[in-house]
């Protein structure tokens, strides 16, 4: 499945973006669901090899009726110093645009900056990824990686 | 057809908040201090499926997390 970029603003032009007032993020629509059949609605994820696992915001963590801090904890920092945030983690379903359901152990933080984030273990280890700037606007290209167990 | 290009809508829509998109994203149906509430406003502005996202304070450049 190829997917074009998806443009945010910026509330300030960047000089690193060609002084755009936006850019251009590699983001897919996921739903996340529990093993009670409940399932979120539709929300873009921002696919991000720098993050070692899927992060989504807290919120869908209460939708779907997860005890949030039952979860095994953790903390996660930004690549800028600063504090560090609580992250707890449960086994999830992850429904990738329309075509896959995978399930994937991914962390529900209260103060993320984005709505969600697709990492390496559980998103990257489940599908092999290409990013292909080449074109305007760049795509995002993903193909499932069959596992024989 | 999807929109891909969702700077001009979300620079003008509420911040620091949870907003609702219609099925092509041209659209902002909801908003709401949760993500029930931005559901609740699409549902009644006739859209029951809608997009979800997370409407930051400032919209400036990410770099996402990472493990500490």
């Amino acid at each position: 499945m190829r997917k074009p970029y998806t443009r945010f603003p910026l509330d300030k032009p960047h000089p690193a973006l060609r002084n755009e007032n936006a850019v251009w993020e590699p983001q897919l629509h996921v739903r996340v669901g529990s093993y009670k059949h409940v399932t979120s609605p539709r929300f873009p994820a921002v696919v991000d090899s720098g993050s070692p696992f899927c992060i989504f915001r807290a919120e869908f963590a209460d939708l779907l009726g997860l005890d949030l801090k039952s979860g095994a904890e953790s903390e996660i920092g930004g690549v800028v110093a600063g504090p560090k945030e609580p992250i707890w983690f449960h086994k999830v379903r992850l429904y990738v645009e329309s075509n896959w359901i995978i399930d994937v152990i991914a962390g529900f933080a209260r103060k993320l900056g984005t709505t969600g984030i697709l990492g390496r273990a559980g998103f990257f280890d489940n599908f092999r990824v290409h990013f292909d700037h080449s074109t305007f606007p760049p795509v995002v290209e993903i193909a499932r990686i069959e596992k024989t167990n | 057809m999807a929109q891909f290009d969702l700077s001009t809508l979300l620079e003008k829509a509420p911040r620091n908040c949870w907003l609702a998109l219609n099925e092509d994203q041209s659209e902002v149906v909801g908003r709401g201090e949760t993500v029930r509430d931005a559901i609740e406003e699409a549902k009644k502005a006739g859209v029951d499926d809608p997009i979800v996202l997370w409407a930051p304070k400032e919209w400036i450049p990410t770099v996402f997390a990472g493990e500490t």
